[in-house]
C-alpha cells in the first residue's frame, strides 16, 4: 500500500472517526448537556493524560462547556501540533473560529491577543501531511524488508509502528487494522497481550465497545496469562480497568464496579486512557450506585487495595463512608459538589445523571428499611429537598416496586406496607389456572380446525382423482 | 294470467321432487342437482310458492322444502302484501319447519340451513325486525346440537342477530358455553367451514366488549387470532385491532399472542394495524396528553374502522390506571393533589372518575368532601370466606367435566381409521425405539 493511496482515505474517514461525540449522538446513547462550571484547571487536568486521551478529553470538555470551550480547544490544538493529526487540527480550528465568530462582539482586546498565536497554520498542515506520508512510506518499505527476511519479531514491530503512526495521524480504523496484522507474528504471551491492549485502546476511542470487550477476553484467555505471575501482575489491573470502562459504557454499572475494584494501584499506569484517580471515581461511583450494604462493606470498605485508590480521591471516599454510615445528607452534598467536574469526564459524564439518581434512590430505600413508619418532613431535611418533591420521588420508587410502602399525604408520614403472602398466593394460583385452561381451550379448538382442514384436503383430493378419471375417460373415448 | 302458467311448472316440480325422494332416499345428490337447476324457475313464481310448500311433506322432502323457503325469504318482489308482513310470515314458516323436521335431517343440511337463515336475517334486518330471528335461530341451534359444547353453523348468525337488534342478553348464555367441537356432524368428509368459527369468535368478542366483560372478550379475540388458519382474513385483522384496544383498556398491556399462533400472524398483522399499535407506548408512558395527540393523529383510521368508541375508552382507562397506581402508593391524598398527579384537567372530573372506580369496586376508598381528601383502604379481599371456596370448587368441577370431554375427544381420535392407518404405517417404518412417539397428525 503506498502512501498516496492512503492519504485521501484518511481525509475521507476523518469526520466520522475523529469526533467520537458525533458518533455517540448518532447512536442516541448520549444526551447533550451543558455544564456550568467556574473553576476548572484545564492545564493540570490535561497534563494527567497522555496521547489520545489528552486530546479527546479536552475535546469532550469543549463540547460540553461553553465557558471552557475556547481554552480547551486551544489546549487541544497545542497538543495536536505535537502529533501528525492534521485533520483534527483543521476540525478543531474550524470549531474555535466558529465559536469566536459567535462571541466576537463581546470579546475584548485582551482575548484577541490570546487568540493571535493560534491562527490557522496552513504551512504546518502541509508539511505535516507530507511528513506523515513520507514516514508511512518508509515504514511500509521497512516492513517489506522485514517480511522478505521473515524475522517474526521485526515484522510484528513493523506492524505496530505503522499502527502507532496511524494513531498519531488520527486514523484509528487503519491503526486497528495494522495492530491486528501483528497478531500472526506474536511469539510470546507478552506480545499477544500488548497487541490486545493496543487494539483495545484504539477501540475505546472509536467507541467500539463490543470490540473492546472481545479483545479483553482474548487477552485474559492468553495461555500464559493466569500461570505466569509476572504477566498477571503487570497486566491484570489495566485489563480490569479497561473491562470496567467497557461495562460502564454499556451501562452495566455493577459489573463495571466489580472490575474497577479488582485493580491494583501499583500496576495501574495507563495514562493513555485513564488515571488512577479516574479509576477511584469510576469504581467508587458505580459501586455506590449498585452495591447493597453488605457488598459495600466487603468490597470497598474492607478492600485494602482499592483503599489506596480512594485515598487519591478523598471526596469520593468520604461520600462512600458517609453513605455507609447512613449520613445521606453529607454524602449527597459531597457528590453534588463534585458533579460539574465529573460531568466533564468523557467516560462517566453521560452516566452521571443515571448513577446519581440510582444513588439517591438507594439512599432513600436504605433510609426507610428499618422503619415501619417514617416522618417525611425529617426525611426531606435529610435528603435536602422540599416535601412535594420528596413525595414525588417516593411515589416513583413505590410505583417501581423499590419501596414497599404507602404515603399518608395529609399527615406526611410514610408507612411500610406488609404484603399478605397468602392472598398473593391465592391470586397467583387462580391466575395460573385461568391461563392454563385458556391455553388448553385454544389447543383443542386448534386441533378441531386442523381436523376439518385435513378433511377439506381429503375431499379435494377425492375430487381431483375424480377429475383425472373423467379426463382419462374422455381421452380414451 | 300468471297463475295459469305458473301452476303446471310448479306441479311438475312437486312431482319430480316426490319421485326423487321415493326412489333414492340414501343418495340425494341428484336431488341437489335438480334443485339447483330449478332455482330460477322457483324464483320467478315467488308468490305461488306457498302452494308448493303445502304439497310437499316436511319429513319426506325436507331438502326441497328448505330450498323453497330459502327462495321465499330472499325474494325481492313481493306482490301486494307489505314487506314486514311477508318476511315475518316467511320467518314463521322457517321456524315451523325447523321445529317439525327431525334433528338428523337438519344436521345433514346444516350448510343450506345457514344460507337460508342468513338471507332470512338479512330480510328481517331490512324491515327492521332482526329481533324476530333470535328465537328461531336459538331453536335451530338447539336442534342442530348434539352436545352443548358443539359449535354450529348458526352460532355466528345468532350473534349477528343479537348485535343487529341491540339485544345482547340472549347471546351471553350461548357465548358462556365453551366450545370444544366444531360442527355437530361427525361423518368423515363433512367439512365445518372455518369462516363460521372465525365469525363466531369475532362477533362473540364484540358482544363481550359491548357488555364490558373484557377478559372474556380478550380470550375470544385471542382464539380468533391464534387458532391456525392458512389464509389471513379481514376478520382476523379486525379482531387484532379490537384485541389491542380491549387489552389496553382491561389489562393496560397487550399480551403477546399465545405461543401456538404462527409467528406469521403478528408479522402480517402489525404493519396493517400501526395506528392501533401506536397507542400502546403512549398509554404506557402514562401521559394523557401524549395519548390524546396520538388519538387525534389517527382519528380518521379509527373512524373508518368504527372503533372510535373503544379508543375513547382507552383514554378513560388511562386515567383509571393512573389513579389505581396512586391507590397503591398513598394512604390518603387531597383531591387537588391527585388531579395534578394524574394530569386530569379539572377536579370535578377527578371526582367523577373516583366515584366510578369506587362504585365498580376497583378501588376501596372514601371521599371526604369537607377537606377535599380521599382515603384509600386496603382491599378487603382475603380469600377466606366460603364464597371463595365455592368459586374454586365450581372451577374444579368445571375442569373435571372438561377433562371428560377431552378424554372423549382423545378416544374419537384414537379410533379414527385414518389415524390408525397412519400410526400403523409409522410403526412399520420405524425402528423399535421410536415407535412410541405417536403423533396426532392425521
Amino acid at each position: 500500500m503506498s502512501a498516496n493511496d492512503l492519504q485521501p482515505a484518511v481525509v475521507y474517514q476523518a469526520p466520522g472517526d475523529i469526533d467520537p461525540m458525533q458518533e455517540e449522538n448518532d447512536n442516541n446513547e448520549e444526551e447533550t448537556y451543558e455544564v456550568d462550571i467556574d473553576i476548572f484547571d484545564l492545564e493540570t487536568y490535561a497534563n494527567n493524560y497522555s496521547g489520545l486521551a489528552r486530546i479527546y478529553r479536552l475535546m469532550y470538555i469543549a463540547d460540553h462547556s461553553s465557558k471552557l470551550r475556547p481554552d480547551a480547544l486551544r489546549l487541544a490544538i497545542s497538543h495536536i501540533i505535537t502529533t501528525m493529526n492534521t485533520n483534527l487540527y483543521q476540525v478543531l480550528h474550524q470549531k474555535l473560529q466558529q465559536f469566536q465568530g459567535n462571541l466576537l462582539p463581546d470579546v475584548t482586546g485582551a482575548n484577541n491577543v490570546d487568540v493571535a498565536p493560534l491562527t490557522y497554520n496552513a504551512s504546518w498542515v502541509e508539511t505535516t501531511t507530507q511528513k506523515a506520508s513520507i514516514k508511512l512510506e518508509k515504514l511500509d518499505s521497512d516492513l517489506k524488508n522485514y517480511k522478505s527476511n521473515s524475522i517474526k519479531e521485526s515484522i510484528r514491530r513493523g506492524h505496530n509502528e505503522i499502527g502507532d503512526h496511524h494513531v498519531s495521524c488520527g486514523d484509528l480504523i487503519e491503526a486497528t487494522k495494522s495492530y491486528s496484522k501483528a497478531r500472526d507474528y506474536c511469539t510470546s504471551s507478552y506480545h499477544v497481550i500488548s497487541m490486545c491492549l493496543n487494539i483495545i485502546k484504539v477501540g475505546i476511542y472509536l467507541q467500539n465497545w463490543s470490540h473492546v470487550e472481545n479483545y479483553i477476553i482474548k487477552a485474559e484467555t492468553t495461555p500464559d496469562y493466569t500461570e505466569n505471575p509476572d504477566i498477571l501482575k503487570n497486566y491484570s489491573s489495566t485489563l480490569k480497568c479497561l473491562a470496567g470502562l467497557a461495562d460502564l459504557a454499556n451501562r452495566k454499572y455493577k459489573s463495571a464496579a466489580h472490575n474497577f475494584l479488582r485493580a491494583n494501584l501499583d500496576h495501574c499506569n495507563s495514562t493513555e486512557v485513564m488515571t488512577t484517580n479516574d479509576v477511584a471515581i469510576y469504581g467508587g461511583l458505580c459501586a455506590l450506585a449498585t452495591f447493597n450494604r453488605l457488598e459495600l462493606q466487603n468490597n470497598i470498605i474492607c478492600n485494602n487495595s482499592f483503599k489506596s485508590f480512594l485515598e487519591l480521591e478523598p471526596e469520593i471516599r468520604d461520600a462512600i463512608f458517609k453513605f455507609y454510615e447512613s449520613k445521606y445528607e453529607v454524602c449527597l452534598t459531597i457528590l453534588n459538589k463534585r458533579k460539574p467536574s465529573l460531568l466533564l469526564d468523557m467516560f462517566i459524564g453521560s452516566h452521571i445523571k443515571q448513577l446519581y439518581s440510582n444513588i439517591r434512590s438507594k439512599a432513600m430505600i436504605q433510609y426507610f428499611t428499618p422503619y415501619d413508619s417514617a416522618d417525611m418532613r425529617k426525611m426531606a431535611l435529610c435528603f435536602n429537598t422540599s416535601l412535594p418533591d420528596l413525595e414525588d420521588e417516593l411515589m416513583k420508587l413505590i410505583i417501581d416496586g423499590h419501596i414497599k410502602a404507602r404515603i399518608d399525604s395529609i399527615n406526611k408520614i410514610l408507612f411500610a406496607k406488609h404484603t399478605d403472602k397468602r392472598v398473593e398466593t391465592f391470586q397467583k394460583a387462580l391466575c395460573m389456572a385461568e391461563q392454563y385452561s385458556k391455553q388448553m381451550h385454544i389447543l383443542i379448538l386448534r386441533s378441531q380446525l386442523i381436523k376439518h382442514q385435513t378433511n377439506e384436503k381429503n375431499s379435494e383430493r377425492r375430487n381431483n382423482t375424480g377429475k383425472i378419471n373423467i379426463d382419462f375417460v374422455k381421452r380414451t373415448g | 294470467m300468471e297463475n295459469a302458467i305458473a301452476v303446471p311448472l310448479l306441479d311438475q316440480f312437486v312431482l319430480s321432487v316426490r319421485n326423487h325422494s321415493t326412489s333414492k332416499q340414501i343418495d340425494n345428490r341428484d336431488l341437489v342437482d335438480y334443485l339447483a337447476k330449478q332455482t330460477e324457475t322457483l324464483q320467478s313464481y315467488v308468490s305461488n310458492l306457498d302452494s308448493v310448500l303445502e304439497a310437499l311433506d316436511v319429513h319426506q322432502n325436507a331438502l326441497a322444502v328448505l330450498t323453497v323457503l330459502g327462495i321465499k325469504t330472499s325474494a325481492q318482489q313481493l306482490g301486494d302484501i307489505s314487506a314486514v308482513q311477508y318476511h315475518t310470515v316467511t320467518a314463521t314458516q322457517i321456524h315451523d319447519f325447523v321445529i317439525s323436521v327431525s334433528d338428523r335431517q337438519l344436521r345433514d343440511m346444516a350448510d343450506l340451513l345457514y344460507n337460508v337463515m342468513k338471507s332470512m336475517l338479512k330480510s328481517l334486518g331490512s324491515v327492521g325486525k332482526p329481533m324476530f330471528a333470535i328465537p328461531i335461530l336459538k331453536n335451530a341451534i338447539f336442534k342442530l346440537q348434539d352436545k352443548p359444547y358443539q359449535l354450529t353453523q348458526l352460532h355466528c348468525l345468532f350473534c349477528q342477530a343479537c348485535l343487529m337488534s341491540n339485544n345482547l342478553k340472549p347471546a351471553i348464555n350461548l357465548l358462556d358455553q365453551n366450545i370444544y367441537v366444531l360442527g355437530s356432524n361427525d361423518d368423515p368428509g363433512i367439512i365445518f367451514d372455518s369462516k363460521f368459527f372465525l365469525h363466531y369468535y369475532y362477533l362473540g368478542g364484540v358482544i363481550y366488549t359491548a357488555m364490558k366483560n373484557y377478559s372474556k372478550a380478550i380470550s375470544f379475540f385471542e382464539i380468533a387470532l391464534s387458532t391456525l388458519l392458512p389464509v389471513m382474513s379481514q376478520v382476523m385483522i379486525e379482531s387484532y385491532k379490537k384485541f389491542v384496544l380491549v387489552s389496553i383498556i382491561h389489562l393496560g398491556i397487550v399480551p403477546a399472542l399465545p405461543k401456538l399462533s404462527p409467528p406469521l400472524v403478528e408479522r402480517v398483522l402489525k404493519p396493517v394495524c400501526q395506528a392501533y399499535l401506536d397507542i400502546i407506548p403512549a398509554y404506557q408512558n402514562g401521559d394523557p396528553a401524549d395519548l390524546q395527540s396520538i388519538i387525534t393523529k389517527h382519528n380518521d383510521v379509527y373512524q373508518r374502522d368504527k372503533n372510535t368508541g373503544l379508543v375513547k375508552q382507552v383514554l378513560k382507562a388511562l386515567y383509571r390506571k393512573n389513579i389505581l397506581k396512586l391507590t397503591n402508593t398513598f394512604l390518603n391524598l387531597s383531591i387537588s393533589d391527585l388531579t395534578q398527579k394524574v394530569n386530569i384537567p379539572s377536579i370535578t372530573e377527578t371526582e367523577e372518575h373516583l366515584m366510578a372506580l369506587i362504585e365498580a369496586g376497583e378501588i376501596h376508598a372514601k371521599i371526604n368532601p369537607k377537606d377535599g381528601t380521599i382515603i384509600f383502604n386496603d382491599p378487603s379481599k382475603k380469600f377466606e370466606d366460603s364464597n371463595v371456596l365455592k368459586q374454586i370448587l365450581d372451577k374444579v368441577t368445571n375442569k373435571i367435566s372438561f377433562s371428560n370431554t377431552l378424554r372423549l375427544l382423545d378416544e374419537a381420535i384414537s379410533i379414527n381409521p385414518l389415524f390408525i392407518k397412519k400410526i400403523s404405517c409409522e410403526d412399520e417404518g420405524l425402528s423399535l425405539g421410536q415407535g412410541s412417539s405417536k403423533t396426532y397428525q392425521v
